[in-house]
């Protein structure tokens, strides 16, 4: 198809040119810039811990690690099995605590409770406390993402 | 079609209700109006704004490293190692504050010795002058201040000479190092003093300066050439908008290019941590803008009659500075006058700073 | 480097006013002769095509200008960067001795083990890459929008020549 004449003009291709490069150019600047204003997640990929040092605490409480920057709890249920949560209220980030005598996590900031498997069942959490998958290999615990193996 | 319509509505009403409060009309008609002359010194007014491009670009590189920078004794070294090799392109971002930190002080000296040599300075131009003596100063604090930050064995003993060259200032001195440094001696109270100067007091001092001299260029437009036909001029000159930001355009581009470029390939390193009690490395030298000060220093025999050597040389280069400062009084011939001998002495300034600088890197 | 472009360009102001006029100077005033005429001359844009092409002529001699300028800085911060390398690469060797000779006299210092000096570079291949096609695309980018600014420039002048805009001018 052929038009009799341009449908815009020499100056308006100039322009939207310009405009437009220099808008694309100016944005492909602007990419290294968040990049370093915005590092990634440095979660750890797993947390190695001794087997010993984890080793002699009674069931039904709880052992605190570190989770990158966040405070992981490894727990040691009645059963003898050892889960583990990070320890983080899924409402506003606020440190959790563990209170075994009523079996259950407990978030001061906005009075919110977790039962003992870190289901959220009163107060403002949304969602769960975080689980993370234990493993114990030898003398070590490792702690990892669910669902990562 | 309709949506379209209404929105352009809104926006017009919005632009209006803006312009009745903030008036912006009168600053872009100022703008529609203004001219740059258009002759064989023109070429220098590229420098201004090239100074302007560069100190946003350090303002935008120094607020990012600024949120991974820690000035303390422990820290600063560490955190400077970890915007290296942690921070997801921070060497780039480092290495370009660096970069254009270089840049902006070899266009301050171009733009400082373009305007002595074709006099821009003259009457009316005083003021202009006189804050353009400021804003190199307090540019090459900015030089000397982030040098230290990184806190390696090089920006310790170079703080060390630098801060103890006041000492030798007559009846003030001693009090000047005690203020740069926080103190007696170089210590962590120095470091945090100044990344307080690097961060907040020089940006904010640079930045009313850069106000203030920017709207009197704005006020009086650009300078003409010593003898130029004023009618002449007029008639060539180009509007500002768009005819002279088109051109710089070109001049930031290439150069922003350059300096990526350069920051690139050529990423500054960095040294271990600086140990306050270790012996000063050897052959220790400043940055190359202060070369020529530092061997000006050298040269002078430790005692001059009854006084120390320092003191002459230091008082002497204050009185240069001094000078330098009311040019445009000392030098208040009408505009017409050639001044052939401040010419000179420029030339001379310039051949003396770059001896200088040569014999300090071979010596 | 800076003093061979700087210098002559810069001493011709001083001599130039009251004296006899320096070439270039001479170039240009001639050029904005014409310039300025042909508006006068040709209002209905008779002769227009010559007055783009004296257009053109003024305004490569102003690219002309802005190279040199750009060559005078660009000397300038090589002169720079050479003395700040030189100045750093002057400092490496001393930097080497001191370090070894601390470790003689106080090894427990130095226990810590902390690396002699970190190399900035790129932190993996990929990031290389990335850091070279960057590059690649801001030169082109750098490239295509001087040529448009050039074509904007020569667009805008013309526009400016004619008095396009005179109204809005007093």
């Amino acid at each position: 198809m052929k038009f009799k004449e341009s449908l815009f003009s020499r100056r308006q291709f100039l322009n939207g040119l310009l405009g437009g490069w220099l808008g694309a150019f100016l944005a492909s600047i602007l990419y290294p810039v968040l990049r370093a204003i915005f590092p990634p997640e440095k979660e750890p990929d797993q947390v190695i811990l001794v087997s010993s040092d984890y080793a002699g605490i009674p069931a039904n409480t709880v052992k605190m690690f570190a989770w990158g920057s966040k405070p992981g709890l490894l727990k040691k249920t009645e059963k003898d099995e050892l889960v583990a949560f990070v320890g983080v209220c899924t409402h506003l980030d606020c440190n959790v605590i563990y209170l075994p005598d009523q079996k259950k996590f407990f978030c001061a900031c906005h009075d919110g409770w977790y039962d003992e498997n870190g289901t959220n069942i009163s107060g403002p959490p949304p969602r769960p406390l975080r689980r993370l998958s234990v493993t114990v290999e030898g003398d070590n615990i490792i702690i990892k993402k669910e669902g990562a193996t | 079609m309709k949506p379209i319509g209404s929105l352009k509505r809104i926006m017009a009403g919005l632009a209006a209700w803006m312009e009745e409060r903030l008036g912006i009309e009168a600053a872009r008609d100022f703008l529609r109006h203004k001219t740059v002359p258009q002759n064989r010194h023109t070429i220098w007014s590229y420098t201004g704004s090239l100074l302007l491009l560069f100190f946003s670009i350090q303002v935008v590189t120094g607020i990012i490293l600024a949120f991974y920078y820690r000035p303390t004794l422990e820290e600063a070294n560490k955190s400077i190692a970890r915007i290296m090799t942690e921070v997801p392109l921070g060497w780039v971002i480092r290495s370009v504050h660096f970069w254009s930190a270089t840049f902006m002080i070899a266009i301050v000296f171009v733009h400082l010795l373009s305007i002595w040599i074709i006099k821009s300075y003259r009457k009316p131009r005083e003021l202009t002058w006189m804050s353009g003596v400021f804003l190199l100063v307090f540019t090459l604090a900015f030089g000397f201040t982030g040098y230290l930050l990184p806190w390696d064995d090089l920006s310790l003993a170079a703080t060390k000479v630098g801060t103890d060259i006041p000492r030798s200032i007559p009846v003030v001195g001693a009090w000047m190092t005690k203020f740069l440094r926080g103190g007696e001696d170089v210590s962590g109270d120095t470091l945090t003093r100044f990344f307080s100067f690097h961060v907040s007091i020089l940006p904010l001092l640079v930045l009313a300066l850069i106000a203030f001299h920017v709207y009197l260029i704005q006020k009086l437009g650009m300078s003409l050439p010593v003898g130029a036909d004023e009618k002449e001029e007029a008639k060539r000159a180009i509007p500002f908008w768009p005819n002279f930001v088109f051109r710089e355009m070109i001049v930031w581009l290439i150069l922003f290019g350059v300096l990526v470029t350069i920051a690139v390939f050529w990423p500054p390193s960095l040294g271990k941590s600086a140990d306050l009690m270790a012996p000063a490395p050897e052959g220790i030298k400043p940055e190359w803008y202060f070369l020529f000060l530092f061997q000006t220093l050298k040269i002078f025999p430790a005692k001059i009659l009854f006084i120390s050597g320092d003191t002459v040389a230091v008082s002497l280069i204050l009185l240069g500075g001094i000078l330098f400062f009311f040019l445009p009084l000392l030098d208040n011939r009408p505009a017409g006058r050639k001044g052939k001998v401040i010419t000179w002495i420029a030339f001379a300034f310039i051949l003396y700073a770059v001896a200088m600088s040569v014999w300090s890197l071979l010596g | 480097m800076m003093k061979k472009s700087g210098l002559p360009n810069l001493r011709e102001p001083d001599g130039s006013c009251l004296g006899s006029p320096p070439p270039f100077l001479a170039v240009d005033l001639a050029d904005i002769d014409v310039r300025e005429s042909t508006p006068l001359n040709a209002p209905g844009g008779v002769s227009s095509r010559g007055a783009k092409r004296r257009g053109d002529l003024r305004l490569s001699d102003n690219i002309k200008k802005l190279i040199a300028a750009a060559l005078v800085i660009a000397a300038v911060i090589l002169w720079a960067a050479l003395l700040g390398g030189q100045s750093a690469e002057a400092m490496v060797p001393a930097l080497g001795a001191n370090q070894t000779a601390d470790q003689q006299e106080e090894p427990k210092v130095q226990a810590e083990a902390q690396p002699e000096k970190i190399v900035a570079g790129p932190q993996n291949i990929k990031e290389k890459t990335a850091t070279y096609v960057f590059l690649g695309w801001m030169w082109i980018s750098i490239g295509v929008l001087v040529y448009v600014l050039r074509l904007k420039i020569k667009e805008v002048d013309r526009l400016h020549a004619i008095k396009f805009f005179s109204p809005d001018r007093k």
